[in-house]
């Protein structure tokens, strides 16, 4: 919406950039009041003999994956969580519907929680 | 079974030797080239263009030059196809023409072993053997082909090494527990909802097709009722002759017409059982049941999607009586669900009278749906992990599902609009008694594992067998 007042603006067409400049003003305002709320519904804990995880405002959910269940433990990290350190903890069991992930982590607290994870899930570690 | 006592049986713990290597059926080139001349000869002669005469000439030659270059392909790879047990009783395959490829499959991690018979093989006498242990991706093998006899028999082999005790060809007694008649399945496939509400459908359209002499609606009518006619047929020659067996190294299905599959579930591999029946089957108290299985090869493979049904259609008592076999010890019938509170009616005004969740000491079992209900049991040592899920309209009635995750498979277990508080007392005895069912899990060798009154029991040959029509 910013983008699109500075061309109008660009264009001549000062009025109806003064109607788009205030929205665009608005909407990056309730994003950025949205996305931290989302950030900080997002949880997790690491419990005696699973880990569980929170998230979501409207639609919550919450997931508890025990650690002799977990298979894989994935650390993962884009171009723009690096700029900032942060990584992505994602976790998976032989089920496709598990779906826990833990975005936003420090890649260094990453990193531990993932060795916590992989050492519990082995010490605990079943069949299938 | 038409396996013959021919090789050297080993008793239990006699230490395996290395058998010679074997080669596939010497007719496997010429299998694989029968199945290319139809395609081709079908491609060319309704290719249009020059006369009818002559493009059946040219589809002709087409067809037999592309045979004789897949028989010879296939010659060569057969010619390097070898496969034995080594001396650890794992067996190994060997193929590859340039690119040598060397497996070994670890049959203390066998899921299963599957003998089918494609059409074309079939024409031959051949069968294609399908052993697949525990492993994500390339954890199977394909003999393609084998004698139908041979196959058997390395069926019988695989199963009783994997089982732990030794080699033997000879088949392990099986009683039959099951079977679906060919007139049951095809009346139980035509009055399913779906093929009845896209038939109503299609009648309604071709009625106005006629009476207002539009094109439209007949295109559209030719897919309502082309799609139920093809899921009716497809469906009809894949669970034809539908067979389940009880034997001590699993069920063993058995089902198809114009091709034949043979698998054996043993009964670790059973992660999650369904049972789910339509409007119309209700009233004649039919259900249909699946089975989320572990180790089932990747989606998309036909055949895997087949072995995830049970029974295609049952009365309940039947039913049950399969079940039993994959769940010992767990008694369907008797369980006592609790059912949901009232609240629950503004958020699932239909089915929340069908709403349910029973616990026992080795399953947990969910019942959901209207139309089509469902009824999902898993045990408890199976679950992956678990989930609760809260939309606004639920935290509203204070309302929540439960959410158990099993491996891929028609099956979810899925409690809906329960109470919160219950959902989450639910959630944590859930864990507690899945992290001692897992720790006391063993199933791998199951046939060694400690006795189980039920696993053990004399088979007796009289033994209930059933249908749709026998009750």
């Amino acid at each position: 919406m910013l983008v699109a007042s500075v061309v109008l603006w660009l264009t001549n067409l000062t009025a109806a950039a003064l109607v788009v400049a205030p929205v665009g003003l608005l909407l990056l305002a309730w994003s950025w009041w949205l996305v931290g709320r989302q950030v900080r519904a997002i949880g997790f804990a690491e419990r005696r003999d699973d880990l569980l995880v929170v998230s979501g405002i409207m639609f919550r959910r919450l997931v508890v994956v025990p650690y002799g269940r977990m298979q894989l433990v994935d650390l993962s990290a884009g171009p723009l969580d690096r700029a900032l350190g942060l990584s992505t903890v994602q976790l998976h069991t032989a089920a496709a519907t598990t779906d826990a992930s833990i975005p936003g982590l420090r890649t260094a607290d990453a990193a531990q929680l993932r060795d916590r994870l992989a050492a519990a899930g082995e010490q605990r570690s079943a069949g299938l | 079974m038409n396996g013959q006592p021919s090789g050297a049986l080993q008793g239990p713990g006699a230490t395996p030797t290395e058998s010679a290597p074997r080669h596939l059926h010497p007719l496997t080139p010429l299998a694989h080239a029968a199945q290319v001349i139809p395609v081709a000869l079908a491609a060319v002669v309704f290719a249009g263009g020059i006369s009818f005469a002559t493009r059946v000439y040219i589809g002709l030659a087409v067809a037999i030059g592309l045979a004789c270059l897949v028989a010879g392909a296939t010659y060569l790879q057969w010619q390097r196809f070898t496969f034995f047990f080594d001396d650890a009783g794992d067996l190994r395959v060997d193929s590859g023409i340039l690119q040598r490829n060397h497996k070994k499959l670890q049959l203390s991690r066998l899921q299963s072993v599957e003998v089918n018979q494609p059409f074309w093989a079939r024409l031959f006498g051949l069968a294609e053997l399908t052993v697949e242990v525990a492993g994500a991706g390339e954890s199977n093998a394909q003999l393609r082909y084998l004698g139908a006899g041979d196959a058997h028999e390395l069926r019988n082999d695989l199963l009783a090494r994997a089982a732990g005790i030794g080699s033997t060809t000879e088949a392990a007694p099986e009683t039959v527990i099951a079977t679906v008649g060919p007139g049951e399945l095809l009346l139980a496939l035509l009055i399913r909802g779906q093929t009845l509400g896209l038939f109503v459908l299609t009648g309604a359209l071709l009625t106005v097709a006629f009476s207002t002499g539009g094109v439209g609606a007949l295109a559209v009518a030719a897919v309502t009722g082309g799609v139920p006619v093809f899921a009716v047929v497809g469906e009809f020659l894949r669970s034809y002759g539908f067979t389940v067996a009880r034997s001590p190294d699993g069920l063993r299905v058995r089902r198809g017409l114009t091709s034949t599959v043979a698998n054996t579930v043993p009964p670790g591999r059973v992660h999650a059982v369904g049972f789910v029946s339509g409007p119309v089957w209700r009233h004649l108290g039919w259900v249909r049941v699946l089975v989320d299985l572990g180790g089932t090869p990747g989606s998309g493979d036909e055949r895997a999607q087949g072995s995830t049904v049970l029974l295609p259609v049952s009365s309940w008592p039947v039913a049950l009586e399969v079940v039993r076999h994959v769940l010992p010890g767990v008694d369907i019938a008797a369980l006592h669900f609790e059912g949901t509170v009232p609240a629950a009616r503004y958020r699932a005004p239909l089915q929340y009278r069908r709403i349910g969740v029973a616990i026992t000491p080795q399953v947990l079992a969910a019942r959901r749906g209207w139309l089509t209900q469902w009824l999902s049991v898993v045990p408890h040592g199976r679950v992956q992990s678990a989930r609760i899920t809260r939309g606004p309209w639920q935290r509203k009635l204070a309302l929540a599902d439960l959410h158990l995750d099993t491996v891929p498979g028609p099956v979810s277990v899925r409690v809906p609009h329960m109470p919160e508080a219950r959902v989450r007392a639910v959630l944590e005895a859930e864990l507690d008694v899945a992290a001692t069912a897992r720790a006391r899990d063993d199933a791998t060798r199951w046939m060694t594992r400690r006795p189980d009154p039920h696993d053990t029991a004399p088979i007796d040959e009289t033994g209930g067998r059933g249908g749709v029509d026998g009750s």
